[in-house]
């Protein structure tokens, strides 16, 4: 690896494959360099790279990808392998680990390299979010997964006009690969989550699907979009996703959350939004923990008279 | 045919407490339990099971005290438990966890399934599952929604970020079940009884795996973990009462005073 | 069908000494829990009186996962803004056989329920028994979801709710003046903390009693030593409690807030909150133990002292399961299970020193009743000694006299002492 250490990066998302560069770029100061295995078929336009491989083979598979990133990690010899923790790349990350024997730890946050050792330390998100998890690496290769926003380098973090080299790469694939024969393309909602100013996020509390009139009556004083807890969509199938954990995350101005309990896999969802409100008959729900400020009452009995002290207040959104 | 579950012994997350002073997990007295997740790996694993009249074994890593906690696994259809006695106490990095598994499972050979969950309710870091197809050489169907047999093999829905795939394999496989995708069987009480006569048969490390603990440990790439709590700042105020109107007006005045309403202009 | 000798259901108190009792004489028996695990949804106080015990479970304390044994008992009448207490300590209490023990029930009922099991008595946790099965007015067995499983007799140990009783026709519903409602938070402190605050060592804790500041609601408040966490609860009436309008919570919220009280649990994490209905536990709302093919035993039996000053269920159920099991056995030598084959468990009941404490404290219960008990004299008590103990510019006066100034227009003299010959017996220290 020698004293000019190596980051090398793949996420088949372009845009998260820009972001590992950034923090890779940061970490890594002027001295080392940055490789990318560039996404299929997307133009490289990432700026301070120094390496760059394409492939021409079309196949997207995990099996695939861990075979090229393995050439690739022969080629550079990096002291460190950021991979876009996607469902395909929390497949890729691990099977690349255990292939060329380096560490791994999913979900950082943050990460050290040492210039001259090439010693690496991590920050990761555990227990759901609830924890970090400081990792000391032993000496040798690592690889760590990061999630889309996690390793955010400031914008306006200098990015020096590289020459990249670039290079083409193969790999054969052994033949345990699943074979695909259909795939379908998935629905999803049209709901921009992400956008909204406002979220009404509704957990198990509301308990039936025609209550969401009561809930869209307040989204509608509030210029607030609807969400839901996991069992909302998973279990009772009334939205097509979930914040959360594994769901999508949000940060609105306003998060009121309604009847939701306050499980930490949810709250990792909305604990970015900038104010968080609830409403819950249950005074000793873990909620009123994570909120701003907590209501303790029955929601069918509370959003009614919420609903008509917003009007007769003549109250609205800030942002309208 | 034989399937092969694989069970993980984990916390309840949503139980662990943080001191806010001074940032320290509390993790004491936090439950452990068959995961949720992995509840969803035995469904899937007995209704192969029952669809294909095959032999059904779960492996657990976990503390030889935890035996009673497979009651219900073993009530859900799963034929024996084989508990390896955890000598790190849960603490174990994944890469050591997956070489205990895989010598576990190359004891129970011939194995034609191995069923996993996409990811542990605890660690949650989605490592099992590649690493084990890396090790065992064998084709991994990730993300499982819904899991046929088909010529002699498995045909599998996948449930990726961006599309459903349909993929197929020959045996012997990996799959690991995606989230929520087996909601497991509620189990009755002839079920229960019938499984107090199922075997809970305890593995150590050394004695039946095989392995050597101070081999195990050198595989370690980590050299040190230091964990701490997620402290929340938010202001925590609670309104409760009877008069809704007032409790209104005051969450009302909060969001005011916090800039997310104004009044009428 | 699938048959056992018998089925118990329930692995509290009851059912588990139950299950145990006919294991260890050979019987095949199969004991049911609804809980995931015994004892995690049940709710006690948590003092264990040891004496009828260790009848049943010899040197219990050297083995069961017991918390402090009780060495100090002290009453205390809670006015606003004055406690008034009765402190009573024994050294005696701190050995063996002991007075009481703290216990917390998620420990408890699990060493329970192994007893059983290590007798040979087969338990099921986390199985809903659904409904008692019935054929000519004879208990045969039990449905569980879709199962159905029979047996010779079924002890009956489901506790106070009594429901499957009810729902057979064995039993009539609720009075709600007959229940009361338990609340109780588990906080936790270091146990440094609490032998400071309680005045007690590593091995001994206290029992605090007290009547008042429940807000006029008519019952009490207890709070025990654990090990690392105290029990702090109310027990009040429901009828009491549904005309206040108030939440059982409210009134534990106030309860805890109270001078004295907050001084005791501050600083304490509460990690735990339980609710739980307890009857009233009067002599006179004893009931039916046996029908044919069937026993009750334990708080299900309504086998409960409860009289505000002191709350005692567990080792009732203890002795009252054993007693069921002894009557079975009988029966099963006679060779038929029938109300009057098993009416023996009432003559064997009967016998015991813990059915003669029920009888001896049957005028206590009226306690209950009695409203002065939970706003009047808490205050009254707290005024007279503030007029002995203030030092002010008038001539002190006697205590009699004090009582007579606090008591005008409040209460004769004769209704006071009335009252206290009632609270008199009531009292188990
Ligand atoms: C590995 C893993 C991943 C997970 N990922 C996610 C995730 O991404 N997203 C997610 O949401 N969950 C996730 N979960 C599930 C999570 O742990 C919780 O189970 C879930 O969030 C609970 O949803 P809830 O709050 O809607 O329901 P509940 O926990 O059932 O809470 C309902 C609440 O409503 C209140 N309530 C009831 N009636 C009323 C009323 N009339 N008025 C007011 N309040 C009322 C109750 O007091 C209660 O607090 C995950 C779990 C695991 C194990
Ligand atoms: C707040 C409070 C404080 C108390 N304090 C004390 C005290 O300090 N000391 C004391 O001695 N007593 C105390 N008691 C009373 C004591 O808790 C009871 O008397 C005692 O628990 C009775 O034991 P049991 O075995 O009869 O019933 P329980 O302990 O109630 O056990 C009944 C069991 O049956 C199970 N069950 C019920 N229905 C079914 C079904 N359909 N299928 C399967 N299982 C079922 C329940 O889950 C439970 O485990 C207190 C009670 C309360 C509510």
């Amino acid at each position: 690896m020698g004293d000019k250490p190596t980051i090398l990066i793949w996420s088949e998302h372009p845009a998260l494959a820009r972001e590992l560069v950034g923090a890779a770029r940061q970490a890594l100061g002027p001295g080392g360099d940055v490789a990318l295995l560039a996404p299929t078929g997307v133009a490289v336009d990432i700026r301070s790279v120094d390496v760059v491989f394409t492939t021409e083979s079309a196949d997207e598979s995990p099996e695939a990808w861990a075979a090229l990133l393995a050439a690739a990690v022969s080629q550079t010899e990096p002291a460190l392998v950021l991979v876009g923790a996607t469902k395909l790349g929390l497949q890729v990350a691990p099977r690349l680990a255990e292939r060329i024997g380096a560490g791994y730890a999913a979900w950082a946050t943050g990460f050290t390299l040492e210039a001259g050792t090439g010693a690496v330390a991590a920050r990761c998100s555990l227990y759901s979010g609830g924890a970090l998890a400081y990792h000391q690496f032993k000496p040798g290769r690592v690889v760590l997964t990061a999630a889309p926003g996690a390793l955010t380098a400031p914008a306006d973090a200098p990015s020096p006009e590289r020459i990249a080299r670039q290079s083409t790469l193969t790999a054969e694939v052994d033949g345990i690969a699943p074979t695909v024969i259909g795939v379908r393309p998935k629905a999803t909602s049209a709901a921009r989550l992400e956008e909204a100013h406002a979220v009404i996020d509704i957990g198990q509390g509301v308990k039936a699907e025609e209550d969401l009139a009561l809930i869209e009556s307040v989204a509608a004083l509030l210029d607030g979009q609807l969400a839901c807890t996991r069992p909302l969509s998973s279990d009772r199938d009334w939205f097509p996703e979930w914040l959360g954990l594994s769901g999508k995350k949000v940060a609105p101005e306003l998060s009121l959350l309604i009847g939701v309990s306050g499980a930490i896999q949810h709250i990792v969802g909305v604990r970015d939004s900038r104010v968080i409100a609830a409403v819950n008959n249950d005074e000793n729900a873990a909620i009123f923990a994570q909120a701003d400020v907590g209501v303790v009452a029955d929601l069918y009995a509370f959003l009614p008279v919420l609903v008509e002290r917003i009007k007769a207040r003549g109250m609205r959104p800030a942002w309208q | 045919m034989n399937i092969v579950a694989l069970v993980k012994y984990s916390r309840d997350v949503t139980e662990i407490k943080v001191d806010p002073a001074t940032s320290e997990l509390r993790t004491a007295g936090v439950p452990e339990r068959v995961g949720l997740i992995d509840k969803n790996v035995v469904e899937a694993a007995v209704r192969l099971k029952e669809a294909t009249g095959a032999g059904l074994k779960v492996i657990a890593l976990a503390p030889a005290t935890a035996r009673d906690s497979f009651k219900d696994v073993l009530a859900m259809g799963v034929d024996e438990v084989v508990l390896i006695e955890d000598p790190f106490d849960g603490e174990a990095e994944a890469g050591i966890v997956v070489r205990l598994l895989e010598a576990a499972i190359r004891k129970l050979d011939p194995v034609d399934v191995v069923l996993c969950g996409f990811a542990s309710d605890d660690g949650y870091s989605f490592q099992v599952g590649p690493r084990l197809a890396e090790r065992l050489r064998r084709p991994l169907l990730a993300y499982a929604r819904g899991i046929t047999p088909e010529g002699g093999g498995l045909r599998v829905e996948q449930n990726l970020d961006d599309r459903m795939q349909t993929v197929t394999a020959p045996l012997p496989a990996l799959v690991s079940i995606d989230e929520e995708a087996f909601p497991p069987r509620r189990t009755t009480l002839m079920d229960a009884l019938k499984a107090k006569k199922k075997p809970v048969n305890v593995w150590g490390i050394e004695t039946e795996l095989g392995l050597s603990r101070a081999d195990l440990e050198s595989s370690a790439r980590i050299a040190d973990t230091r964990l701490t709590g997620v402290v929340v700042r938010r202001q925590q105020r609670v309104l409760k009462g009877q008069d809704l109107g007032a409790m209104a007006d005051e969450l009302i005045d909060a969001l005011e005073q916090a800039g997310v309403l104004k009044g009428a202009a | 069908m699938e048959r056992f000798d018998v089925i118990v259901v329930g692995a509290g108190p009851a059912g588990a000494t139950a299950g145990r009792a006919l294991a260890q004489a050979g019987l095949n028996v199969l004991v049911v829990e609804r809980a995931a695990t015994p004892g995690a949804k049940n709710v006690s106080g948590g003092l264990l009186y040891s004496r009828a015990v260790a009848e049943v479970y010899p040197e219990f304390w050297k083995h069961a996962p017991i918390e402090r044994a009780i060495a100090a008992h002290q009453i205390v009448m809670l006015g606003e803004h004055t406690s008034t207490a009765l402190d009573f300590r024994s050294a005696q209490a701190a050995t063996p056989p002991f007075n009481a023990f703290s216990v917390l029930r998620a420990k408890l009922d699990p060493w329970l329920a192994t007893q059983a099991e290590e007798a040979g008595a087969s338990l099921i946790s986390g199985v809903n028994v659904d409904a008692l099965l019935v054929e000519n007015g004879r208990v045969v067995g039990i449905q569980a979801g879709p199962d159905q499983i029979g047996a010779d007799v079924v002890v009956v140990a489901e506790g106070t709710a009594g429901l499957l009783l009810k729902q057979a026709g064995l039993r009539g519903p609720h009075n709600p003046h007959d229940v009361s409602l338990g609340v109780k938070e588990v906080i936790a402190l270091p146990p440094d903390v609490i032998e400071e605050r309680f005045q007690c060592d590593a091995e001994t804790g206290a029992a605090y009693t007290l009547v008042g500041s429940t807000g006029g609601v008519e019952g009490g408040g207890f709070i025990y030593t654990n090990k690392a966490s105290l029990s702090v609860g109310v027990v009040v009436k429901i009828d009491s409690l549904y005309a206040s309008g108030r939440h059982p919570h409210e009134i534990l919220d106030a309860f805890k807030a109270h001078p004295l009280v907050q001084r005791l649990v501050r600083g304490g994490e509460v990690v735990e909150y339980s609710a739980q209905t307890v009857h009233r536990g009067g002599f006179h709302l004893a009931t039916q133990l046996v029908g044919d093919g069937y026993v009750v035993a334990g708080s299900a039996a309504r086998l409960l002292v409860n009289n505000v000053l002191t709350l005692r269920g567990m080792d009732f159920a203890i002795t009252s399961a054993v007693e069921a099991a002894q009557a079975i056995l009988q029966a099963r030598f006679a060779g038929s299970y029938t109300a009057a084959t098993l009416g023996n468990y009432v003559e064997r009941l009967k016998a015991t020193s813990i059915y003669q404490d029920w009888r001896t404290f049957k005028d206590a219960y009226g306690l209950m009743e009695n409203p002065r008990l939970f706003s009047l004299y808490p205050d009254l008590a707290g005024e007279v000694l503030e007029r002995l103990l203030t030092a002010d510019t008038k001539p002190g006066s006697k205590a009699l006299g004090a009582l007579s100034e606090a008591l005008k227009g409040k209460a004769s003299w004769l209704t006071l002492s009335q009252d206290m010959l009632q609270i008199a017996r009531g009292m188990v220290l």
